[in-house]
């Protein structure tokens, strides 16, 4: 049997073969064969001339520019800091949508108040949110959390009172007719049953926590991958800017990858039941 | 020698006691030499050269002043940094001040900052595609071109180069295209012409001289020995902090008039390098620089006024001879 033909059992019955070429790139290695042909397609680009600009710098030179910035410290503290600024945004806008989320299911009087100022403010574009904000909040920290918050508080608060108003009427009655208390009753009937709901809206929110917070960092201060990108830009290094670009992406790759886990985990009821 | 040691003893004491007495005061003496923190805004672009060349070269320090540097991109953002009192100085290009004080806010100019001369000393410019066929603002008619930013001087001066060459500013499309992006527009045909300015105008022109071209300057030649940019506090903090902005034009002024008398010096090559991240080469090798100015002429910022309100940006002009605080007068 050669070295290289790797034994496989076929279901009939003891049967030999070869791997076929979709063992090797198919399943789930195929994403990251992907993003291989992307890669070299973007390096072929670069250095045959295809694409001629500062702006388009082969991967291989973005490869060496990502280790330099790295040992460096700039590309590593631009990056904590935003990851800092994610999370800090994160947490902050998703609790008060669940909150917030929960308590309106419970009230139509709440709803018929606040919903129509929700509605309103979900549509509008954070980047021109962010000169108003300046006034009030300044240009560190707080203007930019209160970005990555504002933007994640809508897909959260939306999918959290969504969730909550779709349960049966029949557990709410029942827990009624028990004389369950308030807090009781929201927290074994109505958060259980709006979990997975509250997470489609936290994994949605990821990827914008990390839009929201580097747009605010390219408008105003002197940290994060935001600005490190636009001062990379403006200075013509076009491989440092995708060396952050790449940074922030992996970065982002990894967090919804912790989040799917846990997800899973959590809501292992959930998932086995559908 | 038990009298002599309660000599010492009591020498000592009354030293101890002095000296404890000047410790007490230190504070009141330390208070007068602490250093005075400022935040300011400041764009890090060539424009602002002179300002990294007076810290570096620790004119700041020498006025007692620390000075905290914010990079900001201007225009909005920075206008409301200062009426929020986040920076206490913030730099912008001159147009977004004369916006911000014909809307109301009491701004003033305490210093220059930086200027453009008329070409070929401009370090602005219109750069056509060579095949565009565009030599004047006749040509434009019909063509689309591009600034960083639409309102801002380098818009208002490709109104005027096209409205003064022939064309008609109002049959052309402009569209905005960020500085570091025009060179791939003009190359990738999306664009026919761009106001451009350095480093991004001579890195354009090294890239591609054969398809490249500039037809004419910008800024400095539209508007010749214009200001550019400047930097601003509000009225109320000049007020309170006369001393402070005073000795913070003081410190500027001396960078900007090594910086404007040492352009391709290495040292500056290095310190501007060294803030804007741009590499040295591409510094030695700019077409142009802007002028590092200090003093603002009353009359420069009328004719940029007067221009905002040809083109609609203005309904009407502020008086911008009292823009001008002191500092920026001489």
């Amino acid at each position: 049997m050669p070295a290289v033909a790797s034994v496989t059992e076929g279901k009939a019955g003891g049967r030999l073969r070869r791997p076929a070429l979709r063992d090797i790139i198919g399943g789930k290695r195929l994403g990251f064969w992907f993003i291989v042909a992307l890669l070299l397609l973007w390096e072929l680009s670069a250095r045959s001339g295809l694409v001629v600009s500062a702006n388009w710098p082969p991967v291989s030179l973005t490869a060496v520019a990502v280790v330099h910035g790295l040992a460096g410290g700039d590309l590593l503290a631009a990056l904590s800091g935003t990851l800092y600024r994610v999370a800090a945004g994160y947490v902050v806008g998703s609790a008060s949508a669940v909150i917030l989320g929960l308590l309106l299911s419970t009230s139509a009087l709440a709803r018929r108040t606040l919903e129509p100022t929700i509605e309103l403010l979900r549509p509008l574009p954070i980047p021109a949110l962010i000169p108003p904000l300046v006034l009030f909040l300044g240009l560190d920290d707080p203007m930019k959390i209160t970005v990555v918050a504002f933007t994640v508080f809508f897909p959260v608060f939306v999918n959290t009172l969504q969730g909550a108003m779709s349960i049966e009427s029949t557990f709410r009655a029942v827990a009624a007719t028990f004389g369950t208390p308030w807090f009781a009753t929201m927290r074994g009937v109505l958060l259980p049953a709006t979990v997975p709901y509250i997470f489609a809206g936290l994994r949605v929110s990821i990827g914008l926590a990390f839009v929201s917070a580097v747009a605010a960092e390219m408008v105003a201060g002197a940290s994060g991958v935001g600005y490190y990108i636009t001062s990379m830009q403006y200075a013509g290094r076009g491989a440092d800017m995708f060396a952050a670009m790449f940074l922030l992406g992996l970065s982002g790759y990894a967090v919804n990858a912790g989040f799917v886990a846990i997800e899973r985990r959590l809501l292992f009821w959930y998932h086995s039941a559908k | 020698m038990t009298k002599i040691s309660r000599r010492k003893a009591t020498t000592l004491v009354a030293g101890a006691i002095t000296a404890l007495g000047c410790g007490l005061k230190a504070p009141a003496v330390w208070g007068q030499s602490t250093m005075t923190k400022l935040r300011v805004g400041v764009v890090p672009v060539l424009d602002a050269g002179a300002f990294f060349i007076a810290e570096a070269q620790g004119h700041f320090a020498k006025e007692r002043l620390e000075i905290e540097v914010t990079p900001t991109p201007g225009g909005g953002p920075s206008i409301a940094a200062l009426v929020s009192n986040q920076f206490q100085i913030s730099m912008s290009t001159v147009t977004t001040m004369i916006s911000g004080v014909a809307e109301g806010i009491d701004l003033k100019l305490v210093t220059g900052v930086s200027g453009a001369k008329p070409y070929p000393n401009d370090y602005s410019a219109i750069m056509v595609r060579k095949d565009s066929g565009i030599k004047t603002g006749k040509d434009c008619i019909g063509k689309t071109g591009a600034t960083h930013l639409l309102q801002n001087l380098p818009w208002f001066c490709t109104r005027l180069w096209i409205d003064s060459t022939g064309g008609d500013s109002s049959k052309v499309s402009i569209i905005e295209v960020q500085f570091p992006q025009q060179q791939d527009a003009l190359l990738g045909g999306r664009i026919d012409f761009a106001a451009t300015n350095e480093p991004f105008m001579s890195a354009a022109m090294q890239a591609a001289p054969d398809k490249l071209e500039i037809v004419s300057g910008l800024m400095g030649t539209m508007i010749p020995n214009t200001i550019v940019a400047a930097f601003a506090a509000t009225q109320d903090y000049i007020t309170k902090n006369k001393s402070v902005v005073e000795a913070f034009a003081r410190a500027y002024g001396q960078g900007a008039d090594w910086a404007q008398q040492n352009k391709n010096n290495p040292e500056m090559i290095e310190l501007i390098a060294k803030f804007t991240k741009l590499p040295p080469e591409r510094l030695r090798s700019l077409i142009a620089w802007p002028d590092y100015i200090r003093a603002i002429q009353p009359a420069s910022l009328e004719r940029i006024a007067q221009t905002m309100q040809r083109y609609g940006a203005l309904k009407t002009i502020p008086d911008t001879a009292k823009m001008i605080y002191e500092t920026a007068r001489t």
